[in-house]
């Protein structure tokens, strides 16, 4: 017990923003660019998203796969700290295969519904109401009947 | 008024809009800005790495949309947690008991509040508003044409939507990351859990889309 204790000790990497109001604004504006990006490239528009999936435009890949590489060269370069790694456990890949499936038939990942409700799209509101209900339907589940940690 | 992509001159079927375009280099056309007054695909890479590699350097943890879904719609447990981080704030080094909640793994890392989640959320939405607005498409939807060709049309369009939504939300849930914390940041420090979930969701929608095309052209 008295390990947990000291495993759990809040302790800030140094250069973090620590300050409750600073760290709010740091947050706004992460936000802000994200859903700005999403949008002028046009990451929050079914039809684009459809043309990625099909390979009918690879732009959208490109976007991806290039932001991939850039935030790799970025990590590289600025070594942040606390990038604490995702584990493997049994929801891994089930709950990416979902995803991929309401990805194409919503054509919202998480961050482009926000965005798509911003944009004033509204039936993103369908979306939302349902990655909403998705969110707690997997609580229950898992406080239920799931054994691993998640996030 | 829908998206049309063949009105932008984005159909691959149809001859460039103008006669210069053919004049010019191949590699222009990845740099310039898509007829469609999209961004070019390094404006939105630049974009996201921006946030992806910005967000651990500025608040100390991985950037990452659907675990910020999840503490901001699961408020009993993470203000119960903020009463114990007012305890002992981040930085200040001081070792606390856990008093009654169990304290996992996840939650010693450097956490947010309950409401910096949701500001952080909002903030995303702000971003698509901003973006809106400057680009004279607030309120235009892009659920109609392909996608009521491709999935349906009217209330049936919106239930399918709410479907995929809750696949959506239990998936990124279940897998533990989305486009974001898988995706950017997992597949960019090569992390094996990430890089499977991601070739499985972008898989997935691939394959989902192609037969969503090849049923319902």
């Amino acid at each position: 017990m008295t390990d947990a204790r000291i495993e759990g000790t809040p302790q800030a990497a140094p250069g973090v923003i620590t300050g409750p109001v600073r760290r709010l604004a740091a947050l706004s504006l992460s936000g802000i660019t994200l859903g700005y990006t999403l949008s002028r490239v046009g990451f929050t528009r079914y039809d684009e998203v459809h043309a990625m999936f099909t390979f009918a435009d690879l732009r959208l890949f490109g976007v991806f796969v290039v932001g991939v590489i850039l935030t790799a060269l970025g990590f590289w370069l600025t070594e942040p700290r606390g990038l604490v790694g995702k584990p493997w456990h049994p929801g891994t890949i089930p709950g990416a295969l979902l995803f991929g499936l309401g990805w194409a038939i919503s054509g919202a990942c998480p961050g482009v519904v926000l965005a798509q409700l911003g944009e004033g799209q509204a039936p993103a509101l369908a979306i939302a109401a349902g990655v909403i209900a998705g969110t707690l339907l997997h609580r229950a589940v898992q406080r239920r009947w799931l054994r691993w940690e998640t996030r | 008024m829908s998206y049309d992509r063949a009105s932008h001159g984005m159909d691959p079927t149809l001859p460039p809009p103008d006669a210069h375009a053919a004049l010019a280099p191949w590699w222009l056309d990845l740099l310039a800005l898509p007829a469609s007054g999209l961004w070019p695909f390094w404006a939105g890479a630049l974009g996201l790495a921006v946030v992806a590699v910005g967000f651990p350097l500025l608040l100390g943890r991985p950037f990452g949309v659907s675990s910020a879904v999840g503490r901001a719609l699961d408020p009993r447990k993470e203000l119960a947690l903020d009463r114990r981080d007012d305890e002992a704030p981040l930085g200040s080094g001081m070792i606390v008991a856990p008093a009654r909640l169990p304290l996992p793994r996840a939650a010693a890392r450097a956490r947010d509040t309950w409401l910096a989640n949701v500001v952080f959320l909002g903030s995303i939405a702000l971003g698509g508003f901003v973006a809106a607005i400057s680009s004279g498409t607030f309120g235009v939807s892009s659920y109609e044409g392909v996608y009521e060709t491709l999935v349906a049309r009217g209330p049936l369009g919106l239930v399918a939507l709410f479907g995929g939504g809750l696949f959506v939300g239990f998936g990124t849930q279940l897998s533990g990351g989305c486009t974001s914390g898988h995706g950017l940041v997992g597949c960019a420090r090569m992390q094996a859990p990430s890089i499977a979930a991601t070739a499985t969701f972008f898989g997935t929608g691939v394959l989902v889309s192609l037969l969503l095309a090849w049923v319902r052209a």
